[in-house]
């Protein structure tokens, strides 16, 4: 067993002297960290997220009075949007390109009839492209609202159909009945559901940029540290030190798991320096809870450690890893919601991101920094973690064991 | 008493047989060499030995234990200093061998008194403290080969030690090797390096193709390939491969091999060929620039055996 923690702990000292790696896996996240957080800090501010949005109803219907009314002029949306009424579409496009609303709702004359009655029609929305991240939240809310309202006037209009054709109603009562099911779309305010991380609680903080982005960066960062200690495995084998370990007097499955838990070494240090820098030189707040934050560093680790041996065990070179690696490392860090908070997302990509390990350990460290969570809170991300880093590490080992039964 | 005894070991990959069915075995206290040229098999049959690789079929036994059903025992008897110089770069020549010393199960002050011992041995004591990655390539081969001394082996295996070394170093490092036999080290060394194998072994496996063709002392050896000369012609220009033909007509000639500027042909009867040869070249246009009788060694006896130098 002493032999496992011995190669562990030679792969890390061999890594902490290559220059290249400071670079790559500590240096890089920190200067992203500040950057970003310096520039991206007004989108977030120091005041409460509002998006300005100004709205042209040219419909004036019962559709367009719940997407205003009941859902954009909500109690729990009222708190982010700031909605002004223009009567003039050419306005709008001016106060937009000016910069006056981050977005611009145009809503069709007749729209609502046009829906009712089958035929096509949209809203339109108007973006400034300096406040897109802002735009995106008007675009997400509508466009939920809007497949809403879509899906249930297609049911209606089938319904209406097969009725007719079934002689089962008179044609002169359906337009009766259709505008009585229509009507149950006011229901469906309710079924529109935005969350947004700083509306939970009372207590809840604020984002700061430098915040989210020590989060975000950090835990895109852990598997380019990850990808470097698994690519010391290919490094060896090249240079021949892995094949003098197999001649030595100790178990095989030693040598891997020295290998592995030189990874987590690795990768555990990284965080760990990067937390530290965070909240000394940047003063990010990391949450009041230290055993929340270890659990959520040592499952966020172990996850991302599995994920990089998983990947690892698909490849056949450290040049693979060292090309592949960061491209992994820049798609989960995007879909993930490292890069751009997951409440920009549109809903489908909303859900790509729920089978990332960022967005579960992001979640988790937001939970700690912005919502005052506890252990407890954080339980449910540690846990969807560590049972990623069971697939992950079972998926890499079993593959990793089938090669080398091929190459004896 | 035998540290080494192969029975009928093999290894193939996939269809090429790699090492085909063989059997030799190693006294106590001896330099066993296996020599051959590139892709012969040494390295496989090493890498059976040293419990890297598992033979397809058959088996072998080090110091009495199977490398096959005891192979963590083996590894204990045994020290491995590998063909490529399988070292961290990054971490000095002391810290190297720490790391190899703790892999054997040494620690504490058995490990420092080791470390020193072998750094002593391979005269690199004063330059301890330096990384490995601003050595010459001759310093990282003598650490490469301590670190095989730490684990104070009944059985030192070295794969081709002084690839790439230069002179000076190569003689340093088997001088070193002799004097660790005389300590009564056993050693089982590989190279196509007729010299190394001559210089230092007292009984040497000739292998070529996955098989040992000769098996011997040097003496034994050399009485295999009788009284034949090796006669060499370097020419100015090139030699055309129908020259070969020809000289092989000749009564007396057993082997004939052209590498470019260079006609090399193993006789009975080397100087009463030496005008038809000659003669042969000259009608084709070539010139020769000089002529050498090389009296029987283990280089002829390779030509002889397969028809091919240990170059090739």
């Amino acid at each position: 067993m002493k032999k496992i923690f011995l190669i562990g702990f030679k792969d890390l000292k061999i890594r902490s002297r290559d220059f290249n790696a400071f670079i790559g896996i500590l240096l890089m996240p920190l200067i992203l960290i500040f950057m970003l957080g310096i520039v991206f800090q007004p989108l977030w501010t120091s005041k409460p997220f509002i998006v300005d949005t100004a709205v042209v109803d040219l419909d004036n219907d019962y559709i367009s009075d719940i997407l205003i009314k009941d859902v954009l002029k909500s109690q729990e949306l009222s708190k982010i949007v700031n909605l002004v009424f223009l009567n003039d579409e050419n306005e709008l496009r001016e106060s937009i390109s000016k910069g006056k609303y981050a977005a611009g709702i145009i809503i069709n004359k007749d729209f609502t009839k046009n829906i009712i009655s089958g035929k096509d029609d949209k809203i339109i929305i108007l973006a400034d492209p300096e406040q897109a991240i802002k735009a995106s939240v008007i675009k997400n809310i509508v466009d939920t609202f809007t497949l809403e309202v879509l899906k249930r006037s297609v049911v209606i209009d089938i319904t209406a159909k097969i009725l007719l054709k079934e002689s089962l109603i008179k044609k002169e009562d359906i337009n009766y009945l259709t505008n009585e099911w229509s009507k149950e779309i006011e229901n469906l305010k309710s079924k529109i559901e935005i969350k947004f991380l700083n509306e939970k609680s009372e207590e809840s903080r604020t984002i700061v940029a430098m915040d989210y982005y020590a989060v975000g960066m950090g835990v895109m960062y852990l598997l380019f540290a990850a990808n470097n200690g698994t690519e010391s495995i290919f490094e060896e084998k090249r240079k021949g030190t892995y094949q003098r370990l197999f001649i030595m007097p100790l178990k095989k499955n030693y040598i891997f798991l020295g290998k592995i838990f030189g990874v987590f070494l690795l990768t555990i240090t990284q965080f760990i320096l990067i937390i530290l820098i965070t909240k000394f030189a940047y003063k990010v707040n990391w949450g009041n809870s230290f055993y929340g934050l270890v659990v959520m560093v040592l499952s966020s680790v172990l996850c991302f450690s599995g994920l990089s041996i998983f990947l690892a065990s698909l490849m056949k070179s450290e040049g693979q890893i060292a090309s592949i690696g960061p491209a992994v490392s820049l798609i989960l860090g995007f879909t993930g919601g490292g890069m751009f908070p997951v409440f920009t997302f549109p809903p489908w990509l909303n859900t790509i991101s729920k089978f990332t390990p960022n967005r579960w350990a992001i979640d988790g460290f937001f939970k700690l920094m912005f919502d005052k969570g506890n252990l407890i809170d954080i339980l449910p991300y540690a846990s969807i973690l560590f049972l990623m880093t069971i697939i992950f590490y079972l998926t890499g080992l079993t593959i990793f064991r089938l090669k080398e039964k091929r190459n004896d | 008493m035998n540290i080494v005894e192969t029975q009928n070991l093999t290894k193939f990959y996939d269809k090429n047989k790699a090492v085909d069915n063989i059997n030799f075995f190693i006294k106590k206290g001896e330099i066993f060499g296996l020599l051959g040229p590139n892709g012969a098999g040494k390295t496989t049959t090493v890498s059976m030995l040293s419990c890297l690789i598992k033979p397809t079929s058959g088996d072998a036994t080090i110091c009495g234990f199977s490398i096959l059903k005891d192979s963590l025992e083996v590894k204990k008897r045994i020290g491995v200093v590998p063909q490529e110089i399988a070292l961290y770069g990054t971490l000095s020549a002391r810290e190297n061998l720490i790391f190899w010393g703790q892999m054997y199960g040494l620690y504490g002050k058995n490990l420092k008194r080791k470390v020193d011992e072998v750094l002593e041995i391979v005269s690199l004591k004063d330059r301890q403290n330096e990384l490995i990655k601003k050595y010459s390539g001759g310093m990282k081969r003598r650490i490469n080969i301590a670190v095989g001394l730490l684990a104070s082996p009944e059985l030192l295996i070295l794969d081709e030690p002084t690839v790439g070394v230069d002179p000076q170093s190569r003689i340093n490092i088997l001088e070193t090797l002799k004097n660790l036999n005389n300590n009564g080290l056993t050693i089982l060394y590989t190279s196509h390096y007729m010299e190394e194998v001559e210089f230092l072994c007292h009984t040497i496996a000739i292998m070529d193709l996955g098989k040992i063709i000769a098996l011997g002392s040097l003496n034994e050896l050399r009485i295999l390939v009788g009284e034949k000369d090796k006669i060499i012609f370097s020419t100015i220009n090139d030699i055309k491969e129908d020259i070969k033909d020809r000289v092989s007509k000749i009564e007396e000639v057993d082997k004939v091999n052209i590498f470019n500027k260079s006609l090399e042909i193993l006789t009975l009867k080397g100087r009463k060929i030496l005008p038809e040869v000659t003669k042969i070249l000259w009608d084709e246009g070539i010139r020769i620039k000089s002529v050498e009788i090389k009296e029987p060694d283990l280089e002829t006896l390779f030509l002889s055996l397969t028809g091919k130098t240990l170059r090739d």
